[in-house]
């Protein structure tokens, strides 16, 4: 039968507190699409490197499992590699695939930093791809809400200076002027990409906050390396901004909530009912079936397990809107099909309102 | 204690590496033995620096700046003891899995154990099952510490300590499991000994298997 809303006003509706039809179902894909590049015979290479391919790997994320989005790019490469580092497909992700790391910074030196400019989002690395594939989905699917994905900042950084993450947690110590510095350049482009993608066909623009989690760096640290910069893309477009802080974001909660996004999408180690009686009320939620823990219901359950688990999230979130059900980090590779599946079936059987 | 040694304790804890090496070489250049200087100043330091950790008045930041300042004066005493004396405790190698990147919670733990005592073989990361196995059959290591921070490569853990099996060398080493995915029920799940939730636990978990082989 079919359903009352489009994904695009059951989404909307579900943002700005209105009634949906059921709760939408809003899936970040990542390394999942690695089921995609199976059955299409591609390379992660070919697959991000081709706008046609990417549409074809993109496309299932709503007409096969039936997600109420469109999440891309589906790797974290993008920024860094159109600022000039390289990237290289050797990383072992299983079954014969290898996906891209960064394998030559653009920042090797301090000095360096001064020598480089704002990506043109049109002409840089992979971005015209993506930008291409966007516009593919949103002339074919104008229902349907295209999210496109922004790096963190830190996480963009990351990719740019030399020695990664062990590098940029040292600069923070001990360079943090530097450190801000490359922040600020790494958030420009993040708008600039932000706004192509708006421009294209993206309605709303999601990030995670992957590297700078809860056992890694203080409250007042996050406070200061990692919301203000958020802030800074998030008023930089015109569109809603949804906010994945991966592990444990109670400590942050505050100060994503300061950002004011549209929504704040959590992992299963956030009491959801907390998130929901502190900031629910004027912030939509999204979230938080586990994923990407050992024993989690999405990676190591049944389909029955993933539904029983979606059940309580929606009991929770549902009430007064402003919630969409979603896996607590992305879904990723060796998160069973059926379970993806499992996910958007339970939204249709315990979210209607 | 002498203002040189806790000049180097305040070095390490502030992780500052000219004055930690200074410091080191300053207590060398004064008779110290090297030894007094790692029981003096760089355990005690790193004690102070795991505290502050545990306490959350540490992040990894600042534990990566005194696991520098560590180095910065361990290297200078590791070429003047004898391999009896530093490894004292029993030697472990430790790595990252294959297919994954993430090194830091593995090289944090590889300060405090080498801090406590511990001989250490670092593997590295995104080191392939094999060569785990070739490694623990050729070097005899007492612990085997396996780390990964990503969901999908959890599975090479278990391929790890299944090699072992198949190139009969399991029973002759300890396998200790770390990072963010996993757990004590996945680490017996799998067949490993046992689960480190972070450098403190893995310390008490490799000395308390170090008192048991006596």
């Amino acid at each position: 039968m079919a359903e009352k809303m489009s994904p695009m006003e059951r989404v909307v509706a579900a943002l700005t507190f209105k009634e949906p039809d059921r709760v939408p179902v809003a899936l970040y894909f990542q390394s999942g699409v690695q089921h995609q590049l199976k059955k299409l015979d591609y390379t992660w290479e070919e697959a991000l490197s081709h706008p046609r391919k990417l549409f074809n790997i993109i496309e299932p994320q709503y007409t096969y499992y039936g997600a109420d989005n469109f999440f891309l790019p589906v790797d974290f490469r993008v920024e860094g590699e159109a600022f000039g580092s390289t990237i290289t497909y050797k990383l072992k992700a299983g079954e014969g695939f290898r996906i891209g790391i960064v394998t030559d910074w653009v920042i090797k030196e301090p000095s360096d930093l001064d020598k480089l400019t704002i990506p043109d989002p049109y002409k840089s690395g992979r971005m015209p791809i993506i930008l291409e594939t966007i516009s593919m989905l949103a002339r074919k699917y104008p229902e349907v809400p295209i999210v496109g994905f922004l790096n963190g900042p830190p996480d963009t950084v990351s990719d740019m200076r030399q020695g990664h993450y062990t590098r940029l947690f040292k600069d923070i110590a001990g360079k943090p002027e530097f450190t801000h510095k490359m922040l600020d350049l790494a958030v420009k482009c993040s708008i600039a990409f932000a706004n192509a993608m708006v421009k294209e066909g993206a309605c709303a623009i999601a990030t995670v906050e992957g590297g700078f989690v809860d056992e890694v760096i203080s409250p007042a640290q996050y406070a200061e390396f990692v919301a203000p910069y958020h802030q800074k893309i998030k008023e930089g477009i015109s569109v809603p901004y949804i906010y994945h802080q991966c592990e444990n974001a109670t400590p942050f909660f505050d100060s994503i909530a300061a950002v004011k996004p549209a929504c704040i999408a959590f992992h299963d180690s956030v009491d959801l009912k907390w998130a929901k009686e502190t900031y629910g009320k004027d912030i939509a939620l999204a979230g938080n079936v586990g994923v990407s823990k050992a024993g989690t219901p999405l990676l190591d359950g049944s389909p029955a397990d993933v539904m029983e688990a979606a059940r309580r999230c929606i009991e929770i979130g549902k009430p007064g809107s402003g919630f969409l059900l979603s896996a607590g980090c992305e879904v990723h590779h060796m998160v069973p099909e059926a379970n993806i599946l499992a996910l958007v079936e339970a939204a249709k059987k315990y979210g209607k309102y | 204690m002498t203002l040189a040694y806790q000049k180097l304790i305040d070095s390490i804890v502030k992780g500052n590496e000219d004055s930690a090496a200074e410091e080191t070489q300053g207590l060398l250049n004064g008779g110290a033995e090297p030894m007094q200087i790692i029981n003096g100043g760089l355990i005690p330091g790193m004690a102070i620096v795991s505290e502050k950790y545990e306490k959350k008045e540490y992040y990894l930041p600042q534990m990566m700046l005194s696991a520098d300042a560590f180095y910065a004066a361990f290297v200078l005493l590791k070429p003047l003891i004898s391999a009896d004396q530093i490894g004292g405790k029993g030697t472990i190698m430790i790595g990252v899995v294959e297919g994954d990147i993430h090194d830091i919670g593995k090289n944090l733990v590889k300060t405090v154990l080498e801090a406590n005592g511990f001989s250490i073989i670092d593997m590295g990361r995104d080191v392939p099952i094999e060569d785990y196995v070739d490694k623990v059959r050729e070097l005899k290591p007492d612990i085997l510490m396996l780390s990964t921070l990503m969901t999908p490569t959890m599975v090479n853990m278990q391929r790890v300590i299944d090699g072992l099996k198949e190139e009969g060398v399991r029973e002759k080493v300890k396998v200790i499991i770390g990072g963010g995915p996993v757990s004590l029920p996945f680490a017996h799940k799998i067949g490993a000994d046992n689960y480190a939730d972070n450098e403190k636990e893995a310390v008490k978990l490799a000395s308390q298997a170090s008192a048991a082989r006596g």
